[in-house]
This record gives structure tokens, C-alpha cells and sequence, in this order.
């Protein structure tokens, strides 16, 4: 090879390798510019992603919040009606058992009491006691009764049996008679008659809340 | 020597046009550049807001799991709570009912007077 060749062959070189750097330059900064693009496209998208991510946890938190509320309501709702029939089965029960003691032979007893009382709690004249079919063949001595209600009031009570029944377990209803309204009654309604429910379901009706309540206390705690 | 020169010459321009051609490729190498990189910055935007809307699908289908897990434990503690609330009452039943009588009771026992 002369001196020539040489130097033509090095010219060559130089060019080729100058021409290769260019357009390795030129892919390079391509490539660059894409990259940084690349990375201001993922920078412009953070504020939304954040709020994406945002929106997802709170619509998580949101939904657990209000499932789980939701299903805490019906278990506490399941538990009181769970407590609620309990307390019915004991109110049931309650009523089978004074049906058993209206055939024992306290209960006279019981309800020449009941008699009694509701006639002082009437506080007036002339009274008569209604009374269920089976009560009313009782032997109740109504004259001892008007005694016991005056030994403990002081005044005269005069009270008979109704000939009208009621439907109840036992226990009495004692009302002014038709022919003798209460005072009261007289200056606003001679109609109207005074009434003292003392039957077993008018006594558990009128403690209701108090009875329900004893019952869940000695149930349930 | 006139010879010699005019082939250095010759060659030189070879060579520049070797860095022109060079040139102009790496211009049009260039040339869509503006198009691309509007493209890559769009491509990214999108990547990034398809994979945050993926992973809040990920967690909502995960939550939901595990909010069934808490929602049947829950219930699974009710459960529990109304079995033993049965159980102590039914021990309590008949005591229950005796006091409900007795205060039915002891209404018409208070004004007892023999």
C-alpha cells in the first residue's frame, strides 16, 4: 500500500465513523427526548392517579363503613328479637300458670283481694263486679267484702256480682252500677261508667313496661 | 503529484458526501420527533392511569373479600351471643315467670286485710 492509499483509506475512516456518529447522535437524542417525554407523561398522569388511588381507598372505606354498620344493625336487631320472643314465651307462660292458679283454692282468696282493692281504688258507692263465666260460680261473699272494704276506707261500699261475663283468665273488673255513677261522672257524662280493671291481664297490661323490664333483668343479666 | 492530488481531492469529497448523506439521515431520523414524542408523553399518561384504575379494581375485588370475612364474623359472634343469651335465660326461665306471677299477685296481697 503507498503513502496514498493509506491517507484515501484514513479519509474514508474518518467519515464513516463521523456519519455513524451522527446518526448515533441523532437516535440518541431521539431516544432521550422520548424517555423525558415519557417521564413528563407519567408526571401529568400523578395528580389523577393520586386521586384515582384517593377515590378507591375512600369508596373501600365508605363501603366497609356502611356494610359492616349494616350488618351490626341486623345482629343487634336479630339479638332483641331474639330477647323479645323470649320475653313473650315467659309472658305466655305467665298466663298458663295463673289459668292453673284460677283453679286452685288460694285463688279465691286471691281475688276477693283483687275485688277490694279495686273497689277502694274506685273510692265510690254502689259497685258491681264483673266477673268470667267460671269466677262467677265461686262462692265470693260479697257482704264480707263490702266489710273489708269499709274496715280499710271508712265508708260503706255497697257491691254486687254483675250479671254480665268477661272473657279473661281471672281476676276482676269492678264498675259503678248503672243505676249509681260517680260524681264525677255526673257533673260531665252520666253515661260513662267508672271502671277499675283488676283482671289478670288488665294488671299485667297496666305494669306491662315493668313486668317486660323485671323479665329481660332476670333473663338476661 | 497533479495526479495524486486530484484523487485526495476526489476522495475527500467521498467523504463528505458520506457525512451528508449521514446528515440528512440523522434529520430525518429526527424529523418525526415531535409527533413521537407527543405520542410517548400520551402513551405514559395513559399507562400510568390504566394501572391506578387496575389496582383500585384489585382493591375493590380484594376489600369486597375482606368485608365478607368481617361481615361473617360478625354474624358468626351474634351467633354465639344469641345462643348463650338463650341459654342463661332458659336457666332463668321459671324464675322469671314466678316473679312476673308474684307481682300480679302481691297487687291483690297489698291491701290484704285478712
Amino acid at each position: 500500500m503507498t503513502s496514498v492509499d493509506a491517507l484515501i483509506e484514513v479519509l474514508l475512516l474518518d467519515a464513516h465513523e463521523t456519519a455513524e456518529n451522527i446518526i448515533q447522535d441523532a437516535k440518541e437524542t431521539v431516544q432521550d427526548t422520548l424517555e423525558e417525554q415519557r417521564k413528563k407523561g407519567r408526571e401529568r398522569a400523578r395528580e389523577s392517579v393520586i386521586s384515582i388511588d384517593r377515590k378507591a381507598q375512600d369508596e373501600f372505606t365508605i363501603i366497609k363503613l356502611r356494610e359492616i354498620a349494616s350488618t351490626e344493625s341486623k345482629a343487634k336487631k336479630l339479638i332483641l328479637e331474639k330477647k323479645h320472643a323470649m320475653i313473650e314465651d315467659v309472658l305466655n307462660q305467665v298466663k298458663n300458670e295463673l289459668l292453673t292458679l284460677t283453679k286452685t283454692d288460694k285463688y279465691l282468696h286471691i281475688l276477693e283481694n283483687l275485688i277490694v282493692e279495686g273497689s277502694i281504688i274506685a273510692g265510690i258507692v254502689d259497685l258491681e263486679a264483673l266477673l268470667n263465666e267460671r269466677d262467677s260460680t265461686l262462692p265470693l261473699d260479697f257482704d264480707k267484702i263490702a266489710e273489708k272494704i269499709y274496715k280499710k276506707t271508712g265508708r260503706k261500699t255497697p257491691i254486687t256480682k254483675s250479671t254480665k261475663k268477661i272473657d279473661v283468665i281471672g281476676g276482676v273488673i269492678i264498675q259503678t252500677t248503672d243505676e249509681d255513677k260517680s260524681k264525677e261522672n255526673d257533673e260531665n257524662n252520666s253515661s260513662l261508667k267508672l271502671v277499675m280493671n283488676n283482671t289478670f291481664e288488665g294488671l299485667m297490661h297496666t305494669s306491662e313496661s315493668e313486668i317486660r323490664f323485671r323479665i329481660a333483668q332476670i333473663l338476661f343479666t | 503529484m497533479l495526479e495524486f492530488l486530484n484523487i485526495i481531492k476526489e476522495k475527500q469529497q467521498e467523504a463528505k458526501k458520506i457525512i451528508n448523506k449521514a446528515s440528512i439521515e440523522a434529520e430525518k431520523i429526527k424529523q418525526g420527533l415531535v409527533l413521537k414524542s407527543k405520542t410517548a408523553n400520551e402513551e405514559a399518561f395513559l399507562t400510568e392511569i390504566a394501572q391506578a384504575e387496575k389496582r383500585a379494581d384489585e382493591l375493590h375485588k380484594n376489600s369486597s373479600l375482606g368485608i365478607e370475612q368481617e361481615i361473617k364474623q360478625i354474624l358468626d359472634n351474634v351467633e354465639v351471643e344469641a345462643k348463650e343469651i338463650e341459654k342463661k335465660a332458659k336457666i332463668n326461665y321459671e324464675k322469671a315467670v314466678n316473679e312476673v306471677i308474684n307481682m300480679i299477685i302481691n297487687k291483690s296481697e297489698k291491701n290484704d286485710i285478712g
